[in-house]
């Protein structure tokens, strides 16, 4: 047994943003918390490898990710890692291709993100979501547009050559004018990789329910597919290559710990909520900070949701993921890894769906047609 | 003969009411007070079983209980209650329930006073020769006025109130009193043990182990496990292995007797065999004579009813058919639909009716449906003199072969404070009514007539009556024939295709008007396609309103949700899940409401 990825999560934000439905607690920078967190997470680590020694021996990817994983001191996220890369027998990180870490403007410094770096983090995931103040303030960021801009800078500075921006859009009020900017801005910044989210609201969050009694005006459907296909044109049009649904990178940058998920790579989650994926079983640790932690302080399982999927499960999993990747899915490599004839076992959901114009098929590989992009969901269902 | 069964210690009777007048509740607390149920059993409205009835808090199927009742005389009666559903489109069932009784308490709630269907009520009892035991119930309102609705018993009804009984259904006062009256005034069954068995079925049910089991009322003879009974008029004959009653739960006995009310178990499979309103004989010693039954139930409202998923056509079949034995008035036939492929043409006796056979055909059988717009049935001439019923739109026959259609009619009775005159002149003139008669019943309150097309007041007409008289207004209608009308059929095109399903028969001088909300309703129940849909009404060739329901243009989840990929399965399943409650024709999915969509307009 043996992961491809970590993923490392950090269940802690300054404040809850009003669209937020991602597991997260309130915490304060230096919130005493943190120290006890992360030795859960090690606890947990150790918990795991105990059993089976070899479980990060094949890892390529490690994501820490929340919440706001840059609320942590930066010498105690370096001696985590220090940790994660031993137990995963790459002390110098020579294996490990990428390690990220999510950062939130304004909540790092020059000095923060140089530790950072030095420590081995070699991407750099920063949570600008919008160029526009009013929007920040009205969505419940706790940063500026300048901090957006600053951190990257920053991050540069510090010797981030791999540097990512989360970009939300279809915001409240928000017209195409005000995404153009956003656009200019945003590439303006040359970063290497830009992750493109249309916001989309749960019942049970602040703007979830401001929406839903009418307090909340939200750009049409039309509007948001506009703006979504502007954007994919404009970033192309810069140099960014559209590899996945919603991501672009600059040639060679694409996030190898996304892709990951999508190939339906073996994963580890830790922390709590984290998602893990082996062979055909998926879990979920617990999602509140008290079962985590007693959890593993007994040394007892941290799984709250463990779900073995049926073969079909598996096989309509690897085709709704597959073809979020712009490049498709291999059929033949396809069908020697699941044992499987893709064309024959989907028949008439890939028929039906090129003659839809959704998919298309071409050298030996499927993938989603431009006008499928943003209507991937009515091709998945025909899969799942 | 000490433990001979005495035809002259049972009285049969049941309760009728105006909905909302407390007979559900009076009926309790006569169970409650015969001892007939424990208090640890007692739950409000026993007599109410079904869930839909509870939540509805109405009384929909007609429901039978034995009690015994020690009267001041010393006697024990054995009291047969049978109660009996308020709503107007219920009629029918009061009018079964009826005909196996020889007494009815009529209740009146004693703040509203007469309202349209007591008097439909009395009417129906007075045809069957019953004797009515006037109820003056809910005197501890504050606004009751006893005096006042005796007056109205007299003048309106011509009933005798002085010896009308004062009774609250919610404090228990004047059961006892109403036990006694009863007792008194009710006639005893006026059967013939020892003739040959004639008993009148007046409901039935379907067990799933006991088969088909009449509940009847016996005229004349004995009911005995182990004969032989025949039903007079559809010929079946089976041999009866169970007879009981109803304390309420369902209890075996030795026998039914003249007079009796219970119900028969007889292994009958087929739910057609025993049909409410025919006459169970000995099939060894026959009556010559069949009762007379009852009016047939007319059905008032009909609609298409097709499974959402083509293959529970079987499943639908069979659940009609069960609940066809519960419920005598449902009527059905099979029938195709481009556009739904195959189903039922059922008829109601309103829409309410129709709503309740939904909704327990799809809680009680487990079945996704989906309901047509509902249609009355009307009478089509065409020039070369055939004349075709119609009650699917889709069978009124071409225009150029059609020399006029006639619509039913109902007779309306509206009582209303004489506040809301004005209100209901213009509520009926907008439904093309024809005002006949009015007159004041009290002072204040009037009783209006008139002549309204069946097709103007099934929709939203007694929501609208209630509207707008502040609740006050109450209406009975009976059917009184059919008129020429000035007709046409609205089609409904979805992507250029004509939908029968959406089909309705309109006034020529409400088409263009009902078209054009018809088509908004749609465009906005229609979800988003992969391509523009146009959705079109015509009459004929003419299109009289069109609008379109744009492209799908996104449907996509972008957020990763940190490898939570279980999550994105989950919604994608939602997603499925909703397409397959959705009706695919042609290349268009049309969810479920939509073909109700001309329920909610105007």
């Amino acid at each position: 047994m043996s992961f491809t990825s970590l993923y490392v999560h950090i269940p802690f934000c300054l404040s809850k943003c009003n669209y937020c439905d991602f597991i997260s607690f309130p915490a304060d920078l230096q919130d005493k918390r943190f120290g006890e967190y992360l030795k859960l997470l090690k606890k947990e680590l150790l918990l795991r490898t105990e059993k089976k020694k070899d479980l990060l021996g094949g890892l390529s990817t490690i994501y820490f990710g929340g919440g706001t994983p840059s609320l942590l001191a930066a010498e105690d996220l370096a001696v985590f890692l220090r940790f994660v890369l031993a137990l995963a027998n790459d002390p110098q990180a020579q294996r490990i291709e990428e390690i990220t870490i999510e950062v939130n403007p304004a909540t790092v410094d020059l000095e923060k993100l140089t530790l950072l770096r030095q420590a081995g983090f070699n991407r750099i995931s920063i949570g600008v979501q919008s160029f526009s103040d009013p929007m920040l303030e009205q969505m419940g960021r706790r940063h500026t547009a300048g901090d957006g801009k600053k951190t990257v800078a920053l991050a540069k500075e510090a010797g981030f050559d791999n540097i990512s921006l989360d970009l939300i859009y279809s915001l409240p009020e928000q017209d195409m004018q005000n995404w153009h900017d956003q656009l200019q801005t945003a590439v303006a910044l040359d970063c290497q990789h830009i992750s493109l989210y249309g916001l989309t609201l749960s019942a049970e969050t602040v703007w979830g329910i401001a929406h839903e009694h009418g307090r909340l005006i939200l750009p049409d459907e039309d509007l948001c597919a506009d703006m979504q296909q502007f954007a994919s044109q404009f970033f192309q049009d810069n140099g960014y290559v559209h590899y996945e649904i919603a991501n672009y990178a600059k040639q060679g940058y694409h996030s190898r710990h996304n892709c990951a998920y999508w190939q339906r790579c073996y994963y580890l989650g830790i922390g709590v909520n984290a998602s893990s994926c082996y062979g055909n079983v998926r879990w979920r640790n617990f999602d509140t900070l008290k079962d985590y932690e007693n959890a593993v302080c007994n040394g007892i399982s941290t799984i709250a949701q463990e779900e073995h999927l049926t073969e079909e499960q598996v096989l309509s999993e690897s085709v709704f993921l597959g073809l979020r990747m712009m490049r498709g899915i291999a059929i033949k490599e396809w069908n020697a890894r699941y044992q499987c004839d893709l064309e024959q076992y989907f028949f008439d959901a890939i028929t039906q769906n090129i003659k839809r114009g959704l998919l298309q098929e071409a050298d030996e590989t499927l993938s989603l047609t431009e006008k499928g992009i943003p209507l991937a969901n009515e091709v998945f269902v025909d899969f799942v | 003969m000490a433990n001979e069964f005495q035809t002259n210690l049972v009285r049969n009777f049941c309760i009728i009411a105006h909905i909302d007048h407390g007979k559900s509740t009076l009926a309790d607390r006569i169970l409650e007070y015969t001892g007939a149920l424990s208090d640890r059993e007692m739950s409000d409205q026993v007599l109410d079983q079904m869930d839909l009835e509870r939540e509805r808090g109405i009384t929909i199927k007609l429901q039978v209980v034995r009690l015994n009742y020690t009267a001041l005389d010393g006697n024990t009666y054995i009291l047969n209650l049978i109660d009996t559903p308020g709503h107007v489109d219920f009629n029918y069932e009061v009018s079964r329930s009826l005909a196996a009784c020889e007494g009815a308490l009529l209740v009146i709630d004693a703040a509203q006073g007469i309202e349209a269907q007591t008097l439909a009520n009395v009417y129906l009892a007075l045809e069957h020769d019953l004797e009515i035991i006037p109820v003056i119930n809910k005197i501890d309102l504050p606004s009751a006025d006893p005096e006042g609705v005796k007056k109205q018993i007299e003048d309106v009804i011509g009933l005798d109130a002085s010896d009308a009984i004062l009774a609250s259904a919610k404090t228990g006062q004047g059961t006892q009193e109403i036990l006694e009256a009863i007792v008194k005034k009710v006639k005893p069954p006026s059967g013939l043990v020892d003739a040959p068995l004639s008993a009148l079925i007046f409901d039935s049910k379907f067990d799933s182990y006991k088969g088909a089991i009449p509940y009847v009322r016996v005229m004349d003879g004995q009911l005995k496990p182990g004969m032989k009974v025949r039903m007079m008029n559809t010929g079946k004959t089976a041999e009866v292995t169970d007879v009981g009653v109803f304390t309420p739960a369902p209890k075996t006995v030795d026998k039914l007797s003249a007079g009796e009310v219970g119900y028969l178990a007889a292994s009958i499979k087929n739910v057609a065999d025993t049909r409410v309103g025919d006459t169970v004989t000995d099939a060894a010693n026959p009556t010559p004579y069949p009762l007379p039954g009852y009016r047939k139930a007319t059905s008032m409202v009909f609609c298409g009813l097709y499974p959402v998923e083509n293959n529970a056509y079987g499943d639908l079949k069979d659940a009609l058919e069960k609940l066809q034995l519960n419920d005598a008035s449902l009527i059905f036939e099979p029938e195709t639909s481009v556009a739904l492929g195959f189903g039922f043409r059922c008829g109601f006796l309103g829409l309410l009716h129709m709503e309740i056979i939904k909704e327990r055909l799809e809680r009680e059988y487990n079945l996704d449906l989906l309901i047509t717009a509902p249609s009355v049935s009307y009478r089509a001439s065409k020039t070369n003199g055939e004349v075709v019923t119609v009650d699917n739109p889709v069978n009124l026959p071409e225009a150029n072969t059609l020399a006029f259609v006639e619509e039913p009619y109902v007779k309306a009775t509206i009582m209303v404070p004489s506040e809301f005159i004005g209100s209901i002149m213009e509520l009926t003139q907008e439904r093309r009514g024809v005002f006949i008669n009015m007159e004041y019943i009290t002072p204040t309150r009037v009783m209006m007539l008139y002549d309204l097309p069946l097709s103007e007041i099934i929709y939203d007409f007694f929501d609208q009556l209630k509207s707008r008289t502040k609740g006050y207004a109450s209406l009975d209608y009976e059917l009184a024939g059919y008129q020429k009308a000035e007709l046409v059929k609205l089609d409904i095109l979805v992507n250029d295709a004509i939908v029968d399903a959406l089909s309705c028969i309109v006034h020529k001088d409400k088409a263009y008007h009902r078209g054009k909300a018809l088509v908004t309703k749609l465009r906005s129940l229609i979800p988003r396609q992969l391509f523009e849909v146009p959705i079109q009404a015509t009459i004929g060739s003419r299109v009289i309103a069109r609008e379109s329901v744009k492209a799908l243009r996104k449907n996509v989840i972008e957020k990763c949700y940190g490898g939570d990929i279980s999550r994105k399965r989950k919604l994608l399943e939602k997603q499925k899940e909703g397409k397959k409650r959705m009706k695919q024709v042609g290349s268009v999915e049309i969810p479920q409401e939509a073909f109700m969509a001309v329920l909610e307009i105007d």
